[in-house]
């Protein structure tokens, strides 16, 4: 079996836990912390940077995105203004991008963009780095951890990456997206799937299932980029719904039946709260696959985060340590619930924790 | 086996076999079978254009080597033989044997993210043409590898530049040397996009700054073919799928590119329309080709222009009817259900018997009818004449949806159209005089009957064969999701034990529920705007198809704006041009331009097939209603739009 990276992980996954680890790890060394966060229309926003400026005061800096759409929803416009004024308002030393997200013709061009933006941080200034992943979309969140990533181990790991990210299945359902008409690889995580020589691999596609995105998920199964022999959807079990698998199996029932062909066997239940749950589980599934498929060509898994934000951490710490592609559609723009976001929001927070690197690892690890 | 009617395309059958069984070769006959005649197919640029699901991927794939020579190595195969015959015809097969060695490379992946490498322009797209070389090369000699088992020594290149340079480009003259050299560019140029940072532009390789060109050196690829001592000589033949999504300037370096006449490779680019700004998709539903061999003032006369979807309204309609009948029933054949049964055809399971209204429905319709006669005052003598009118037409139509029902409705109309014609009586005496323009009735004004049964009684309209297809816009993949639950439920009843045939009512219950599901279930960019423009054309073409005189006959089903006033969209409102093209592009809506109509030029906004079906309005083309600008902006009730 291939070693993991984050097994043994360093990893809280509830708001009393973030907390006291926040406050005994930055609360009492003298640490300078960079966080990085959307600053969105999502009303989650700004609970993490409450969080941590309580605590961390003025050693804490603000690098926050605002993800450009064209022609955003006026009120969505407003609600991102006003999360970003107070972003600004709790971090006294901060500075905001403007991202486009897309490009006059339409492709999606956040990874490029936000890779361009965070490299010329200067990552050696800080003791740690928090991504906050609460209100930054997949096209922008998985790059930015790369890429972070990919400058903490250059600088010799000196620097800690945290993600962290504000939870809520419910929050995610008052979120409407509206796709844009291109199926990619999210920059970063191709996977080297599309050296012609790759195709020959077993693909396996892993979806991650949720509600009324039936369609995305079909124009990317149908894609030539993931095209795949197998599909074992993701689906959230244990989850605060305890029904919740039942609810979008059913709702994907004609796409189980007809060319998905999935039966029960094939389906994955991961933690809903749990990332790590998800991490495992794709992994197991790699090291099984590689083995049988050794001699036929090899195998591939080809990953689709959609919804739930811990479950797409989970794919995303798959993703980064088997060097596994990862397909989505960048959303063109999107619509809230707004009052029973609100009414979400102001009930406690639910934070999540994951240490990515740095300290807490052994110099060497896989 | 899973409904193949559910498998929303063919191409997305990973067997080859299966693929071969379903798919039909309708539009290689009928989109480039005159071109291979004129012998503009293969020594210039090929551009094929179409909208989503309109068959463009299906037919690369088809024609793709692998599958060309299952196809011609079977050739009396039930289903292969169509497939030989197009093939034939179109220059691809020839006395059994493969003139041609086609590799489809889809350009949706990765080649757009070049256009964002921080590199001089000239440079990013010399990292996309060496990687489409490159796979190109790989991809040609991989099929004949797999097709015929042979090694890399059987395989020869023909070029037409035989210099030192040009053949140490390309990795000598050697197969071997130059597969080497096709992998070795690859991998280099892949590098580069596929990473995460991007490395300095002076670290690149020369292949990765474009000075790799196999295209403007090789000409043709002889094979020997061990087991039938035969050695083939073939044509190389790139096909760049979905080329829309390239940036633009990377589309034009390509276009330019390949328009170059010394190139003597075959070389197709398929794109879809909505790629285009919205004034060149109203050219390309205005014309179907615009460069054609003899048309030597034509700038584009290096290239061939095909168009998946012609611009003549009823031959279109007849050719799709025809291709989705070929199609259903290919699929059909598949499933096990059918085959059993030595069911062949979808369309015979489809009853056109036309429906009744009970016996109470037609009471009251009886009782409406007499109502709208006392108050428009029509005098008995006047609505037997109307009647014989009535009696008249139908005996001299073949049209069998005749009952009393749809004759009760047409007198309602004949009556309100006959009060419009004469002088009404001061002191409310009936009406008996001859109208000043005699009623005639025709058979649009019919049909108009039977869309107010519809609406008032739920009358069944769409059922039959030529229903879905019409319903379909004439869109392959559209067809099959529409079709999909009635095959469904054939299977059901079949296996059940029960009549397969469906009458009409279940038809159009099933059909209409799969219409609203369609509708609802867009997701494409702009697709709420769409919606909300539909919505208004929608409740107005209903409103138009139940006015009592029937004015527009079997109703509107479309909004009609000046051209003059159309054309300005673009510059004035980009916003609605860009919710009109991703309409058009997704088939919600059909953009007819130039229409003439009233010694004018209309520009018609269409409502798709399966929105006529959706609102419950006709399928037919042609009717509008008259409207501006202005009316498409307040229905998306945003003034910036």
């Amino acid at each position: 079996m291939t070693s993991w990276r984050w097994d043994p992980c360093v990893y809280h996954l509830t708001t009393k836990d973030v907390v006291d680890f926040s406050s005994q790890y930055f609360g009492g060394a003298n640490k300078s912390c960079l966080l990085v966060a959307g600053a969105g229309f999502d009303p989650r926003s700004v609970k993490i940077c409450e969080m941590l400026s309580e605590i961390i005061g003025g050693r804490l800096d603000g690098f926050f995105i605002r993800e450009e759409r064209p022609n955003p929803d006026g009120n969505l416009l407003h609600r991102a203004d006003a999360n970003h004024t107070g972003l600004e308002g709790l971090v006294s030393n901060s500075r905001t991008i403007q991202l486009e997200v897309f490009a006059d013709d339409g492709a999606p061009i956040a990874g490029p963009n936000i890779v361009h933006h965070v490299g010329g941080v200067d990552i050696a200034k800080f003791d740690d780095i928090v991504i906050d992943l609460s209100a930054l979309s997949i096209g922008v969140s998985f790059p930015l951890v790369r890429c972070l990533q990919q400058l903490v181990l250059r600088e010799g790991n000196s620097t800690n990456l945290h993600l962290m990210v504000t939870a809520s299945s419910h929050i995610d359902a008052t979120i409407t997206s509206e796709p844009s008409d291109r199926v990619t690889y999210v920059k970063g995580f191709d996977g080297r799937a599309g050296i012609t020589g790759e195709t020959a691999r077993a693909r396996l596609w892993l979806p991650q299932l949720a509600r009324g995105r039936n369609d995305i998920l079909e124009r990317i199964r149908r894609h030539d980029l993931v095209n795949p022999h197998d599909i074992c959807p993701i689906l959230p079990f244990p989850s605060r719904n305890p029904r919740e698998a039942d609810v979008l199996a059913d709702s994907y029932m004609s796409e189980f039946k007809g060319d998905w062909e999935i039966d029960g066997k094939d389906i994955v239940h991961a933690d809903e709260y749990n990332p790590l749950d998800l991490y495992r589980t794709i992994l197991r599934i790699d090291d099984q696959r590689t083995q049988v498929f050794a001699e036929l060509g090899g195998s591939l898994q080809i990953l689709s985060p959609m919804g739930s934000k811990l479950l797409a951490i989970g794919a995303l710490m798959a993703a980064l340590d088997r060097n596994l592609p990862v397909v989505y559609v960048e959303s063109i723009g999107y619509s809230l619930d707004s009052e029973t976001a609100d009414e979400l929001i102001a009930v406690e927070p639910h934070f999540v924790h994951v240490w990515l690197e740095g300290d807490c690892y052994p110099p060497r690890r896989c | 086996m899973p409904n193949p009617f559910e498998q929303r395309a063919t191409e997305y059958i990973r067997d080859d076999h299966a693929f071969l069984e379903i798919v039909t070769p309708d539009p290689l006959f009928s989109f480039f079978k005159k071109p291979a005649a004129e012998g503009r197919l293969f020594d210039r640029l090929v551009k094929v254009a179409g909208t989503p699901g309109s068959g463009k991927t299906t037919i690369a794939m088809m024609i793709e080597f692998k599958r060309m020579n299952i196809v011609r190595r079977d050739p009396q195969h039930e289903s292969y033989k169509p497939i030989v015959q197009a093939m034939t015809e179109c220059g691809l097969i020839s006395e059994s044997w493969p003139t041609v060695v086609a590799v489809r490379l889809p350009m949706e992946s990765e080649y757009r993210d070049y256009w964002e490498l921080p590199y001089d322009e000239s440079i990013r797209n010399g990292l996309v043409k060496s990687l489409v070389q490159a796979r190109a090369v790989i991809g040609w000699m991989r099929a004949l590898q797999n097709a015929f088992g042979v090694g890399h020594n059987d395989i020869e290149f023909m070029t037409h530049r035989e210099t030192d340079a040009a053949l140490t480009n390309i990795g000598g003259g050697a197969s071997a040397g130059i597969w080497e050299h096709a992998i070795r560019v690859e991998q280099e140029v892949y590098d580069v996009g596929a990473g995460l940072i991007p490395p300095p532009v002076e670290t690149l390789g020369d292949h990765a700054k474009g000075a790799y060109w196999p295209f403007d050196v090789l000409d043709q690829m002889r094979v020997h073919i061990p087991d039938s001592s035969t050695t083939l000589m073939l044509r190389p033949l790139v096909i760049l799928d979905d080329a829309h999504t390239l940036h633009q300037s990377q589309y034009q370096d390509i276009e330019t590119w390949l328009m170059r006449r010394e190139m003597r490779i075959a070389r197709w680019i398929m794109t879809r329309q909505d790629r285009e700004p919205l004034q060149e998709i109203l050219h390309a539903n205005s014309s179907n080709e615009t460069a054609s061999l003899g048309d030597l003032n034509n700038p584009l006369r290096e290239t061939t222009v095909i168009h998946m979807q012609g611009t003549d309204l009823k031959s279109e309609k007849k050719r799709f009817r025809l291709m989705a009948r070929n199609m259903a029933d290919r699929k059909l054949a598949r499933l096990d259900t059918f085959r059993r049964r030595n069911i062949q055809g979808l369309a015979d399971l489809l009853s056109e018997e036309p429906p009744t209204l009970s016996q109470s429905q037609i009471r009251k319709l009886k009782d409406d009818v007499k109502k709208t006669q006392h108050k428009l005052s029509i005098g008995s003598e006047r609505r037997i004449l109307l009647e014989k009118d009535i009696d008249a037409y139908f005996s001299g139509s073949t049209n069998l949806d005749n009952g009393e029902d749809v004759r009760l409705s047409l007198l309602r109309i004949l009556m309100h159209r006959y009060a419009n014609r004469v002088q009404k009586s001061l002191f409310g005496d009936e009406l008996n005089e001859d109208p000043t323009k005699p009623i005639k009735i025709k058979a649009g004004m019919v049909h108009g009957a039977r869309f107010q049964l519809l609406h008032s009684h739920n009358r069944p309209r769409y059922y039959g064969f030529n229903a879905i297809a019409d319903g379909s816009s004439q869109n392959a993949e559209l067809f099959l999701h529409l079709a999909s639950p009635i095959v469904s439920l054939i299977e059901t009843r079949i296996i059940r034990g029960k009549q397969a045939s469906l009458d009409c009512k279940i038809q159009n219950e099933i059909i209409r529920e799969q219409a609203h599901k369609i509708v609802r279930n867009w997701s494409f960019p702009e697709s709420r705007w769409v919606r909300k423009l539909i919505d208004k054309i929608g409740a107005e073409c209903v409103e138009g198809t139940l006015e009592p005189t029937a004015p527009l006959a079997d109703g509107p089903n479309a909004f009609g704006i000046l051209q003059e006033e159309f054309d300005e969209i673009p510059d004035k409102y980009p916003k609605l041009a860009n919710i009109l093209k991703y309409g058009a592009a997704y088939n919600a809506i059909t953009l007819v331009p130039s229409y003439p109509v009233k010694y004018k030029k209309w520009c018609l906004i269409e409502l798709g097939g399966c929105a006529c079906i959706h609102y419950g309005i006709t399928l037919s083309r042609g009717n509008f209603l008259e409207r501006t600008v202005p009316d498409l902006l307040k229905a998306l009730k945003k003034s910036e739009a």
